[in-house]
């Protein structure tokens, strides 16, 4: 279960914002779908109220004209075509005249002969049985039929395109009944103006489909690609309504029937304002969406800062500890939680610091065990070698020399003890160096030649004992052969440091052999000069790193070996 | 998985809206009648055929969704579009204008649901063809009008005292009920005819059309009939169905006049009549049988079973996919019969 770690407060805050946004989303996308819905309804049910408004507006026209015609049949019910011919003339011109959209009013017998009505066209004379609102009169008797084929009136001097009426009727002539045809000759203009006062909204319009489906009438021009467009869709749906996308406007198309008639009527009603509607609504849903994501984004950054910050400031506080600076004091304010595991951390902290204090003094003991163990191994060394060249001096009888190396020696130890001090001043180091070549002087009968020099100021500084003999040694060791040798011994003070510098003439050491003395001293293989790495290791030990000793060597001329011991060093704080 | 427990939550939830609306007709595969009447202010449709297709609805196990068209196609067209879209299973239609029959077979036809017409035939010819799946149910709307001429004729014989004027003439009224009505149409001739075929000579004082075929109307008139000039020469009232009979027989009474009157339905109000001797007589459009056969009809036609299995229905065998629920004369002499059980 390892994952890339996110930070908590990334965390609170892509949480919150996660629910904040799913919710929003939610209740947004829910809202739309439900206003988008009764929308709709809305839409459908005023384009169907607006349709059965224009229907009704259109039957009750149809309803008047089919009174119209029950009136003049019951009217003429007992006129008899011959013997009332001008009465029954006089009731058809002014039903016809009455009614300024009816244009003219027949009456046929079954051969299609003119019984009452104006003059014919007579182009038509002989062929009125043969147009279609007459043979369907005949077909079927009982109803009205609306026949409307786009031909003008069959009236003389009337050209004006009508739909045709027909209903076949009973008449009396000569006292003889038979069937008829009634024909009411209506303008075309009566179902133009009705159309035109509907309103549809921008684009929307009507259109007339009669029985077999051929189109009537569109209040749109018939041969635009709108009246095609509703015209197909009205085919294929028959009945009922539907939204549909025409000439891309959103429109409502509802076809309905018209009383009578057979035909059918269609509407189509312009919806657009609903998608405007629709557009308004998501862009204010979008912007409250906005609006809630910013302030919940804001809100989650507080919070999420408030718990982090915290954290944060324990997490920087931890890491100066575990860089080993316990300096910086833990204090974090914030949530109880956070406070109180700043308190736990901060007492494990002081637990911390007193172990550690309690290793380091631990460690400082153990130290000081071993630099006794250290300085201890310089004595037997050397004593040996001086009790050595003594039996040498006293086997020659060279009394002399002899109380002179007893009295160093005696000298020597004093310093060396020093009243179990590990420090001493600089002035009694150089005076155990001194009762040191002095001892060597009559070891080496005057072989070599030194000189020591110290920069007064320093005389009563306090310095770590033991430390310029073994470099002596060293010095005599290599720089006193067949020629007569020369130490030199300086103390100055450079800088910050104390400088010991001790320099013999000689062949020099070559540069290989001055790395094996380094590495001798660092406590790497083990080496005759015990007393070169006895010194690096207590220097290092109590100095620290910036103590250090150098070697420098001149080929055929001199060696010079450095030490360097900062001037404050621990003296002071040393026991 | 937070996130994917998330999404999920979100896709349920959004179906759970999307499916509260879609839970529409066919409810545990029941079949869903969409059935109209074409007015419930007509007496007939709402006092006899409307409670039997909601008890024998329930008896078939089948549910009916009835609305009332208020004697508007323009309102059924509407009725029907929502019955489709509901996806009933059959749909049961007393149309208001029989001249819209081929728009709503059309209709029917383009959804793949069968379609019951009852009551109102339609008018033009081929409609009934252009869809198998179309039936209809009704009357010899003819036959109608021949009971109630016989009945009349035989009266008139019998009661010479009827002949008011006593020029062998019946100068009769008619409420013709709505134009183009094959009913009204047919009933109006038919009934005529029977005094002609017989050889009494008949004028025709005033014939009314109602659309609503309603009583309101039929009383309006009739007691304008009465105040008019030829008011004293009415001897008979014919009215093509009970309602606008039920409006006359107001007229007369408020005008204390006593007419012969015929009317065409058998309701329970017109034997009433009878029986208080308002009414001369009624042929019973058996309404009962009418609602049942469609009933029968269209739950074997939701089935996809042939239409008359396992009836006593008969389909007419001349093109029309009728089935035709015979009627019965109904007199002072037999009316008791038809009292409700």
């Amino acid at each position: 279960m390892s994952k890339p770690s996110i930070s908590i407060g990334l965390n609170i805050f892509i949480a919150t914002m996660g629910i904040v946004s799913v919710i929003l989303l939610l209740t947004s996308l829910v809202f739309l779908a439900v206003f988008s819905r009764t929308i709709d309804d809305v839409v459908v049910t005023q384009s169907r109220e607006i349709n059965k408004q224009i229907v009704m507006n259109f039957e009750g026209y149809i309803n008047s004209v089919i009174e119209t015609a029950n009136y003049i049949q019951f009217a003429s019910f007992d006129m008899d075509t011959e013997t009332d011919a001008e009465a029954l003339a006089e009731l058809y011109r002014t039903n016809s005249d009455m009614k300024k959209d009816v244009v003219a009013v027949f009456l046929f017998d079954a051969a299609g002969r003119t019984l009452v009505g104006p003059t014919l066209d007579f182009t038509l004379a002989d062929s009125v049985a043969a147009l279609p609102w007459f043979s369907l009169a005949r077909d079927l008797k009982e109803i009205f039929h609306f026949s409307s084929t786009g031909e003008s009136s069959i009236a003389g001097g009337r050209d004006e395109g009508v739909i045709s009426v027909s209903k076949s009727i009973e008449y009396t002539r000569n006292g003889i009944t038979s069937d008829g045809v009634l024909l009411i000759e209506l303008n075309n203009e009566s179902i133009t103006d009705l159309a035109r006062k509907t309103n549809l909204g921008e684009g929307g319009h009507l259109l007339i489909l009669d029985d077999r489906d051929a189109l009537l009438y569109s209040s749109e021009p018939p041969q635009g690609t709108m009246t095609a467009a509703s015209y197909a869709l009205a085919r294929s749906l028959y009945l009922g309504g539907t939204r549909a996308s025409i000439e891309r406007v959103d429109m409502y198309l509802y076809v309905n029937t018209l009383l009578h008639t057979r035909w059918r009527i269609v509407t189509v009603s312009n919806v657009d304002e609903i998608n405007g509607a629709m557009r308004r609504i998501s862009g204010i849903l979008v912007a409250i969406f906005a609006v809630a994501v910013a302030v919940s984004a804001a809100v989650a950054g507080i919070i999420s800062l408030q718990v982090s910050r915290p954290v944060t400031q324990l997490r920087k506080v931890m890491r100066r500890i575990e860089e080993g600076d316990f300096s910086m004091p833990v204090d974090v304010s914030g949530q109880k939680e956070i406070v109180l595991l700043s308190h736990s951390f901060s007492s494990m902290v002081q637990k911390i610091q007193e172990l550690m204090a309690r290793l380091v003094a631990e460690q400082r003991e153990k130290r000081k065990t071993e630099l006794r163990a250290l300085q201890n191994q310089i004595n037997p060394h050397f004593l040996y070698n001086t009790l050595d060249s003594i039996v040498w001096l006293a086997e020659n009888q060279r009394t002399g020399d002899v109380i002179t190396t007893v009295v160093a020696l005696a000298r020597l130890f004093r310093i060396s003890i020093s009243k179990g001090e590990n420090f001493i001043t600089v002035q009694d180091e150089v005076s155990h160096v001194r009762n040191y070549l002095t001892i060597q002087t009559i070891r080496y009968q005057d072989k070599f030649t030194y000189e020591l020099e110290l920069q007064p100021d320093m005389s009563e500084m306090k310095v770590m004992k033991l430390i310029l003999q073994p470099l002596v040694e060293n010095a005599i060791q290599h720089g006193v052969g067949d020629d007569d040798g020369h130490i030199t011994i300086t103390g100055t003070i450079e800088g910050d440091f104390m400088v010991f510098r001790v320099s013999n003439t000689g062949y020099g050491i070559p540069d290989s052999k001055i790395e094996e003395m380094y590495e001798t001293m660092r406590g790497g293989t083990e080496h005759p000069s015990v007393g070169m790495r006895n010194v690096y290791q207590r220097l290092k030990l109590y100095y620290g790193e910036q103590a250090d000793i150098t070697i420098s060597s001149v080929q055929d001329e001199s060696t010079t070996m450095t030490i360097f011991i900062p001037v404050d060093g621990r003296e002071g704080r040393q026991p | 998985m937070k996130r994917i427990g998330l999404l999920v939550l979100a896709v349920l939830l959004a179906f759970s809206v999307a499916s509260v609306s879609a839970n529409g007709a066919k409810e545990g595969g029941q079949i869903v009648i969409g059935a109209n009447i074409y007015s419930f202010a007509d007496n007939f449709m709402n006092g006899v055929m409307k409670p039997e297709f909601e008890r024998y609805a329930t008896t078939l196990g089948a549910k009916l969704e009835m609305v009332d068209s208020e004697g508007q196609q323009a309102k059924l067209n509407d009725q029907i579009d929502v019955f489709i879209t509901k996806k009933v299973s059959v749909l049961a239609i007393n149309l208001v204008d029989p001249a819209a029959a081929k728009a709503v077979i059309a209709k029917a036809k383009a959804a793949g649901i069968p379609l019951i017409l009852f009551n109102k035939e339609p008018t033009e010819a081929g409609a009934m063809a252009s869809y198998d799946k179309v039936w209809y149910v009704g009357t010899n709307s003819a036959e109608s009008g021949i009971i109630q001429g016989q009945m009349m004729v035989s009266d008139w014989k019998a009661n010479p005292k009827w002949d008011l004027n006593g020029d062998g003439v019946v100068q009769y009224v008619l409420l013709k009920g709505e134009p183009g009505h094959p009913d009204a149409e047919a009933r109006t001739k038919e009934s005529v005819k029977a005094f002609v075929d017989a050889g009494i000579k008949v004028q025709q004082l005033a014939l009314e059309a109602d659309p609503n075929w309603s009583t309101q109307h039929g009383n309006d008139k009739m007691a304008a009939w009465l105040t008019s000039s030829f008011g004293k020469s009415i001897e008979l009232v014919i009215c093509n169905n009970d309602g606008m009979a039920f409006g006359a027989i107001n007229a007369l009474k408020a005008a204390g006049v006593k007419l012969p009157l015929y009317g065409v339905d058998a309701l329970d109000q017109a034997l009433t009549h009878i029986a208080d001797g308002e009414m001369n007589g009624t042929v019973l459009n058996d309404g009962v049988n009418q609602a049942r056969a469609t009933l029968d009809l269209a739950v074997r036609a939701a089935m996809g079973k042939p239409v008359t299995e396992g009836t006593t229905w008969k389909l007419s065998t001349d093109g029309t996919k009728a089935v035709r629920v015979a009627y019965l004369p109904v007199t002072p002499k037999n009316y008791q019969d038809f009292r409700k059980k």
